[in-house]
């Protein structure tokens, strides 16, 4: 009987295998970016805001990291409860905010009007930051498909004191609070819209960067920090 | 003729080797799309950070200036501020700094847009420090900022 000569294994596919490997790693990791908390600082503006009480959600930490929204001693994750109900409550009810209604027509008649009063006075600081927010809020509309909304007005605010020794930890938690209150409501609108949650929409892609604007104007962040002082 | 026949040996199947380059850039790659560069870190001071629920990736491609704020090791409630390489002992060093940066054409193009003071605290720290940091800052009219966190699970 002829002797059967071993053949050599061929490593052809190797290569093969060891790409479909390597994409299969390319595309399963995932980068751990470091992770951060985003805050702007005010800038310094000669255009001064009327606050009215009832548009302002205060919200304070003592010396002793305890802390208090509304004037009244309070619990940390009572806070994103507060930051919810100032946002999204019924129309009219006490102490809060009442909103703006935002439609096409409305939007578009006031920027008319804030066009014409900015063409006899140029210099109106005020007119065109309303200028500016009624514009975006139209974009808005638009990117709802033309439904409108309500939204706070614009000298809605959540205002955060925080005493010169409050500690870093407690600043970070208080934000987070407000984040998470704020992000809950976007979320559910953005569900509700464009059946996406908002998390999951990408800035870098276009279509998704109109909406991302679009549920900013309906929720927006604002938050003012007052200067540091002794709160007892 | 025997079955089993005993006198030659058998001829070994040499082990092809064409697939090692394939294995050796296989992991070659992978490592470097895995890599991540350490953060830049500071060996002056003792940072202990705050771990928190809602955060957000820093974006990649940023110009930024660095801030730590800690306890000087060994010392009890000494906490420092230190910017690029030393610690500050006067916060308008901070202002300086920033506006020297801003002259050079590389910083002041992306001033407004992808420029970020990055904030990495120690969690005991008292709000005055990070207060006294961030007035500086505005009159640099650096306004971006952002604190580097731990998220919380």
């Amino acid at each position: 009987m002829a002797k059967r000569e071993v053949e050599e294994i061929n490593a052809g596919s190797m290569a093969d295998i060891a790409f479909l490997l390597l994409i299969f790693f390319l595309i399963t990791t995932t980068m751990n970016l470091p992770q951060v908390q985003e805050e702007r600082l005010p800038q310094k503006s000669d255009v001064e805001f009327l606050l009215n009480e009832k548009n302002v959600l205060q919200i304070m930490a003592n010396k002793n990291d305890k802390i208090g929204i509304e004037g009244e001693f309070a619990e940390l994750e009572d806070i994103q409860h507060a930051v919810i109900k100032f946002y999204q409550h019924e129309d009219g009810a006490r102490n809060l905010p009442s909103y703006i209604e935002v439609d096409k027509a409305t939007c578009e008649d006031t920027i008319e009007s804030l066009e014409a009063a900015l063409a006899v006075y140029p210099d109106a600081a005020l007119f065109k930051i309303e200028l500016d927010a009624w514009t975006r809020r139209l974009d808005a509309v638009n990117a709802f498909g033309g439904s409108g909304f309500k939204t706070l007005p614009n000298n809605a605010t959540v205002s955060i004191q925080m005493d010169n020794s409050t500690k870093y930890e407690t600043y970070m938690k208080v934000l987070d609070q407000i984040m998470l209150g704020l992000n809950h409501l976007r979320d559910s609108l953005c569900v509700d819209k464009f059946n996406v949650p908002f998390g999951k929409l990408n800035d870098k892609v276009e279509s998704d960067k109109q909406k991302i604007s679009a549920i900013r104007q309906v929720y927006p962040k604002k938050i003012m920090k007052e200067k540091n002082r002794s709160v007892q | 003729m025997s079955k089993f026949s005993k006198g030659k040996k058998k001829k070994e199947p040499g082990i092809s080797t064409a697939a090692l380059p394939d294995i050796v850039f296989m992991l070659l790659f992978f490592f470097m799309v895995t890599t991540v560069f350490k953060e830049k870190e500071t060996n002056k001071l003792e940072i202990d950070k705050v771990a928190i629920k809602e955060t957000t990736d820093l974006e990649k491609n940023i110009k930024a200036a660095y801030f730590w704020i800690g306890r000087v090791p060994g010392r009890v409630d000494d906490f420092r501020v230190q910017l690029d390489d030393d610690l500050i002992n006067d916060y308008e060093e901070i202002r300086d700094y920033l506006v020297k940066l801003r002259k050079n054409p590389e910083y002041s193009q992306v001033w407004d847009s992808r420029f970020f003071n990055v904030f990495k605290v120690d969690k005991k720290t008292e709000m005055r420090i990070v207060k006294k940091v961030q007035d500086e800052l505005k009159e640099a009219e650096a306004f971006k900022v952002v604190y580097s966190v731990n998220k919380e699970k």
